[in-house]
């Protein structure tokens, strides 16, 4: 069964009311959850609680954006606090994170870059996918990341370079298939080279969302529900994935406005059907 | 090619305005249309969470023309809400006007997350001013009738006016 979810950011129980009967899957991201107490970032008690109340109804997946997997100098180490306390708390399904930057020397970039893809990264990712592999007694998944820049280039394909994480660690991918009508749309890749390319096995969970386009470049913001052209890009592609386990729509918390929880709940059923549909053909 | 280290600390740089390293993909990248976007992402995201989380201070600035120059001059680059508010309502307090300074003290006082009592005094009715911010009518011409607030969680509703001054 592919389970459809959703992302949730905390202490909303109107979302919970309308949302949580329509998900199977709900993904919190530690450094959305958390607030800062005594200049620390922590997980309320509260928080944690009312995570615990959603976990008895849904799985509970941890997608994080802090941990800044490819800085060259080293993990954000205050994001591995929030998500062990998560993880002391929460049956979580897996952990996953984005292969990007966020932080240069500790200094907050305010956006997620993608690094070049060469072996130096690669080694470096290797090591880092390894480790928190260790620490975590969890599957651990990659996500590629939108870049709004010319292509860094490398050694590797992008497709290439996910897969040889995924040889040499044994982690898997999250699929983000409006992250790959951005980086088409910008001109960095060709959809159907990165899909032949990519270890579609190691694909287990795909994401969905709608952003905007901005002076002719199709930016990663999850604010809208999401194109009909999205759903039949997940319809393409989820009969070649046969391990994804969850398909999730992503919004950003300052977003739910725009769609409001009816319309989240919404686009939950409109990505079941979808499924459902994919998994009968 | 860069090493990784160098190839972060130049699309740091080049992301802030500090420089532009010569490096080709560097220079490429200073070329095009997505940096632009991308500064602008940074920028739009930072006001979109501001506007959230320090309403009221947003809202007079805004209504006083005075909030791109106060967004502007934060001295913060913090991922963290608090921080960035903290900051935000720092730079709107040092900006000069007085009752923007008194919106912003009043804001930072309800947004601490502890339980010290702060007195915050107004040059008018308080009441004028925060209805008028939080159903976004412009403030009324304001009588000039010194109050006082007293801002702790220990209070149902955060405040209250304790007395004229």
């Amino acid at each position: 069964m592919i389970g459809v979810g959703v992302n949730y950011e905390g202490r909303d129980p109107a979302f919970v009311a309308t949302v949580l009967p329509f998900a199977d899957v709900v993904e919190v991201t530690p450094d959305a959850l958390a607030t800062l107490r005594g200049g620390v970032p922590v997980i309320p008690r509260e928080t944690i609680d009312e995570l615990r109340a959603i976990n008895e109804r849904a799985a509970i997946t941890l997608h994080g954006i802090g941990l800044s997997i490819a800085s060259a100098d080293s993990m954000n180490e205050s994001y591995f606090a929030l998500a062990d306390v998560l993880t002391q708390h929460l049956d979580i399904a897996w952990h996953s994170e984005h292969l990007g930057y966020t932080t240069v020397d500790g200094e907050f970039l305010g956006t997620m870059l993608v690094p070049p893809r060469t072996d130096e990264a690669l080694d470096l990712l290797v090591e880092r996918v390894k480790a928190i592999q260790q620490r975590y007694a969890k599957p651990f998944l990659l996500e590629h990341v939108v870049s709004l820049f010319p292509d860094a280039g490398g050694d590797y394909t992008q497709a290439g370079f996910l897969n040889e994480i995924v040889r040499r660690t044994g982690c898997g991918i999250i699929l983000d298939v409006y992250n790959l009508e951005c980086d088409v749309h910008n001109g960095l890749c060709s959809a159907d080279a990165f899909l032949s390319e990519l270890d579609l096995a190691a694909v287990r969970e795909m994401h969905i969302a709608c952003g905007t386009v901005d002076r002719g470049l199709r930016v990663d913001v999850h604010s809208r529900t999401v194109r009909d052209e999205t759903l039949a890009s997940l319809e393409r592609v989820l009969p070649a994935a046969p391990n994804v386990e969850a398909v999730i729509y992503e919004i950003l918390g300052p977003m739910v406005p725009n769609v409001g929880y009816q319309g989240i709940a919404n686009e939950l059923q409109r990505i079941r059907a979808v499924v459902n549909d994919a998994i009968a053909a | 090619m860069q090493s990784l280290r160098e190839h972060q600390r130049a699309m740091r740089d080049l992301i802030r305005g500090v420089a532009i390293a010569d490096d080709p993909y560097i220079v490429a990248a200073s070329r095009c249309i997505g940096l632009d976007v991308t500064r602008d992402t940074i920028a739009g995201w930072r006001k979109l969470r501001l506007d959230r989380n320090c309403r009221l201070t947003t809202a007079i600035l805004r209504q006083r023309g005075l909030y791109d120059d106060v967004f502007a001059s934060i001295v913060s680059e913090s991922p963290f809400i608090e921080e960035l508010s903290n900051a935000f309502l720092e730079a709107a307090m040092a900006q000069g006007d007085t009752l923007v300074s008194t919106v912003a003290r009043f804001e930072q006082a309800i947004l601490r997350d502890d339980d010290v009592e702060r007195w915050i005094d107004w040059p008018c009715n308080p009441y004028d001013v925060l209805s008028a911010l939080l159903t976004g009518d412009e403030i009324p011409p304001l009588e000039n009738a010194p109050h006082r607030t007293v801002v702790s969680r220990s209070i149902e509703g955060m405040f209250r006016v304790a007395q004229h001054v």
